[in-house]
Parts: structure tokens; C-alpha cells; sequence
């Protein structure tokens, strides 16, 4: 056996294949959005076995979306980057949120968790409400996002932030690095919000677009006296500082430096207190002193046991 | 002031869109479909995998540069699929992932048909990336410079791939034919 035998070999072996599907199911698709094709795939990947049909066997599949059977809702875990005012301008903070009874796909559901309001009230969706959007995979790598039409920027959102907030959600629910190319309304749009539309948005670096300063719980966590708090800064001389509230009354505070100065790098600190609600705001220092941008916080209600 | 989001718009879909996927399918669908098909190994899945490469060259027609991209594109959307479902195939079953072996086929006599058993075996039995080239250089016909162009990899790699591969797929099939 030569290479010369190798056409022969592959072709014998498919050519008898009749495929089915038509142009119009190519439209069909389109005009359907992505929930119809994740379906499909979910159904495929339920299957016990997978067998080859060869071309004498055939059976009934219409792929119009008739007949579909309605899929069980599944449970997705979803890190989403909000929007919140920082000494910088606008930039994400991340949450993770628990989906539940999802029937699209996660990056779907990740994307529609984007739009809708976080768990933090300090930070919002960078969209006006009501913005919804329809996002595929598109099997070479890029995302599609179909924004709404007359899609506009919430307050104290920028065109970079809004783009980045969907890019690292995207990347975060597909686990790659993944462009995405926004459209608006099914079309291209030459500008998007004051700037000229890129063919595709790639994740900006974490010191340009992330909050200087984040802490990594949910608002209004539960935690245990003596747990240790973690978060990430990019601060002057990597110093953090931190205080525990209640009402207007200050029950602890302290402060701790990140392992890099400038760059956003870990922080961690210990909280010890009574049992009870508080707002626990951690901060970067304005070396400064007022003269330049101020500091950037975060908060986050917290119930310790 | 809120964007005009279709000033200076291109139409999407528009007729000669529609007519140019129209072409492309109807020159292409049925042989990507049979390539998916060495590439993961059942037809549903390559039926799905071919209509969502052409659903995203649909969605991108009016953004191609020039026609030539058109193609390697679209293998690419092709070899893409197959992985992903090669890899949720791996996820839900808890094992590697593995090309189905095709039901035997009674009514098959015709020798080259006989060795369709054989030839998925052996295809399964190489690493991803040979499998795409030997599918893409020896089932498309593709040239080794348009296969680097849509894989997006080295003409060098396209090589060294294509003749690893060709020459384990050879040596898993004469071993084959030595156990009858």
C-alpha cells in the first residue's frame, strides 16, 4: 500500500454517504438563533452510542424545529464582569453566579447574566436595561453577539467597558480566548457607541480594564469569624487597606499589601469580629494626597457567624 | 444621542449573499459532510458540525476580504466542529475520544467498502492533527500550502503531519490485513 491509495481508501469508505440538510436550513438556523442548534448538539451528546447510518438506512430528522423535545433545564456556574465607578473611569468587577434551570447555552446564559443586575448593587450591567443579546459560537473561534437594536450604554458605562464586560464573560464561559464581533440588530454597524466598529474585540489586559482593587465574595456572603478575606489590587506601593462597618461605626480595620505593587496581584486578610451584618470596604491608597485620581473601592455586605 | 446602527451599513444577506452560500453549499455541503464523517465518525454529528461552519459563513459573508478566504474558513469552521465534539464526546463518556466504528454493512462486497471498519479504526487510532491532514490533504484534495492556510499552522507542520500520518494509517491497515 502506497500514499497513492490513501484517496481510495477514505473515499470508499464515505462516499456512499447521502447527507441530509438542505440550503434553507442554513437560513432556518440563522433565523432561529443558537438555541435550536444547542439542542440539537445536546441531544446528540446524550446519546448512549453513536453509529454510523450508512446510506441505505433512513429515518425521519427535520431540523425546522418541529417536534423538538423541550430539554431539562441544568444547573451553570457563571463568572460575569459587571460595570462599577472607579478612580480610573469605569471598570469590571467580577461575579460568580449560580444559574439555574439554564436551557441555552452557557455562554448564552452567561452573556444574558451580563445584561440583567448583579448581585453587588455598586455595580451594574454597562447595558441600559432591557438590552438583550443572542451569542454564537461560531465554530472558527469568534463569538457573534447580536445586541439589540437601539441598544444603548447604561449611565457611568464606556464603550470600552461594555465591550470588555461581554469579551471576558464570553472567555470566561467558553474557558478560551475567544473575539467576539458585535452586531447590532442582525447588522454590521460601522460605529459602535462613538467609536469605529472593530471586525472583532479581543480581552484588553487585566491592569487596563479591571477594577484596581476587587474583593472575591459575593455580596452579602456568609463567613465564619477568622476567614480569611481574598481579593486583587493594582496599588501604589501594593497597600491595602481595609475597614469592617456597621452603621456609620468603624469595628475593625486594618490594612495588608498585595504581592506586586501596580499590577493587579492577590491580597488576603483575616476578619475576626462578633456575629453580625456589616459593610467591609476595602481601598488602595492615593499617594497623592487628593491630588491625583483618589482611591478605588470595594464593598461588600458580609454576615459574619 | 443613540447610534444609528444601519447608517453606512452593508445589507447583511443581502441576494448576492445569499446566492454565494447558495453556490458554496451546493458545490460543497455533501464532501464536508463525508470528510466530518472521517473526522468524527457518524453522520448526524457531521451533518451538524458542516451546517454551523456554513451557518457562520452566512452570518460572515460580507466580511471576508476576498473570495479566497471563503474556503479556509470553512474547513477550518469544519476541523473546529469535529473537535468540539470529539471533545464533549470525551466529557460525557468519561473516556477518550474515539470514532465510532460503523455498523457492519451486509450488503457491503465491494472490497473497498469492506474496509470501512478498518479504515475508522485505523483514522481513530491517530492523533488528532494527523487525522485532519491526511482527511483535509487525501479526502479534500487540499494543497499542503491551502491546508497550512486553514489550519492555520506551518507548511512544514502540514508536511510532517501528512507523511507521519499516511504512514501509521498504512501500517494500521496492512497490519489489519495480516490478522484475516
Amino acid at each position: 500500500m502506497t500514499d497513492e491509495d490513501i484517496p481510495r481508501l477514505l473515499h470508499d469508505a464515505v462516499d456512499d454517504i447521502e447527507p441530509r440538510g438542505e440550503v434553507s436550513d442554513i437560513r432556518a438556523a440563522i433565523d432561529q438563533r443558537d438555541g435550536r442548534t444547542t439542542w440539537v448538539r445536546g441531544a446528540l451528546a446524550a446519546a448512549a452510542a453513536v453509529v454510523l447510518v450508512t446510506g441505505g438506512a433512513a429515518y425521519l430528522h427535520h431540523r425546522a424545529g418541529s417536534g423538538v423535545t423541550p430539554v431539562a433545564g441544568r444547573t451553570v456556574e457563571a463568572t460575569v464582569y459587571y460595570v462599577g465607578r472607579t478612580a480610573v473611569g469605569p471598570r469590571l468587577f467580577s461575579e460568580t453566579h449560580e444559574l439555574t434551570d439554564v436551557k441555552v447555552s452557557d455562554v448564552q446564559a452567561a452573556v444574558d447574566t451580563v445584561l440583567s443586575t448583579p448581585t453587588d448593587p455598586d455595580y451594574h450591567s454597562a447595558f441600559a436595561t432591557g438590552t438583550s443579546a443572542t451569542v454564537t459560537d461560531g465554530a472558527d473561534g469568534v463569538v457573534d453577539i447580536d445586541l439589540s437594536s437601539g441598544v444603548r450604554l447604561a449611565d457611568g458605562a464606556d464603550a470600552e467597558a461594555a465591550l470588555q464586560s461581554l469579551v471576558w464573560t464570553v472567555d470566561a464561559a467558553l474557558q478560551r480566548q475567544a473575539p467576539v464581533h458585535v452586531t447590532i440588530g442582525g447588522k454590521v454597524p460601522a460605529e459602535l457607541f462613538g467609536a469605529p466598529a472593530k471586525q472583532s474585540y479581543a480581552k484588553a489586559a487585566q491592569d487596563d480594564i479591571l477594577s484596581p482593587v476587587s474583593i472575591d465574595l459575593t455580596d452579602g456572603a456568609e463567613i465564619t469569624a477568622g476567614t480569611t478575606i481574598n481579593g486583587h489590587a493594582a496599588a501604589f506601593e501594593a497597600d491595602v487597606t481595609w475597614t469592617l462597618r456597621q452603621g456609620a461605626a468603624v469595628i475593625r480595620h486594618g490594612f495588608t499589601t498585595a504581592n506586586e505593587c501596580c499590577t493587579l496581584s492577590p491580597f488576603s486578610f483575616t476578619v475576626d469580629a462578633p456575629a453580625g451584618v456589616y459593610t467591609l470596604t476595602v481601598s488602595d491608597t492615593d499617594p497623592s494626597d487628593g491630588e491625583g485620581n483618589g482611591v478605588t473601592t470595594d464593598t461588600k455586605t458580609i454576615q459574619i457567624d | 444621542m443613540v447610534d444609528d446602527p444601519t447608517a453606512d451599513t452593508p445589507a447583511h444577506g443581502t441576494t448576492s449573499g445569499e446566492a454565494g452560500v447558495e453556490a458554496l453549499f451546493a458545490r460543497e455541503y455533501v464532501r464536508l459532510v463525508r470528510a466530518a464523517v472521517l473526522l468524527v465518525g457518524d453522520r448526524e454529528s457531521a451533518e451538524d458540525v458542516v451546517q454551523d461552519a456554513f451557518v457562520g459563513v452566512h452570518r460572515r459573508w460580507g466580511r471576508f476580504a476576498d473570495p479566497e478566504r471563503v474556503g479556509g474558513y470553512l474547513h477550518r469552521a469544519v476541523v473546529n466542529g469535529c473537535r468540539s465534539v470529539l471533545r464533549h464526546r470525551a466529557v460525557v463518556r468519561r473516556t477518550p475520544p474515539v470514532l465510532a466504528v460503523p455498523a457492519a454493512d451486509a450488503a457491503d462486497e465491494v472490497l473497498g467498502r469492506a474496509m470501512r471498519a478498518e479504515v475508522f479504526a485505523a483514522l481513530s487510532a491517530l492523533p488528532r492533527r494527523q487525522r485532519e491532514v491526511l482527511v483535509l490533504r487525501h479526502y479534500l484534495d487540499l494543497s499542503e500550502a491551502e491546508i497550512a492556510a486553514s489550519l492555520r499552522i506551518s507548511a512544514g507542520s502540514v508536511k510532517t503531519h501528512a507523511s507521519r500520518g499516511a504512514a501509521a494509517l498504512r501500517a494500521r491497515l496492512q497490519q489489519g490485513e495480516a490478522h484475516d
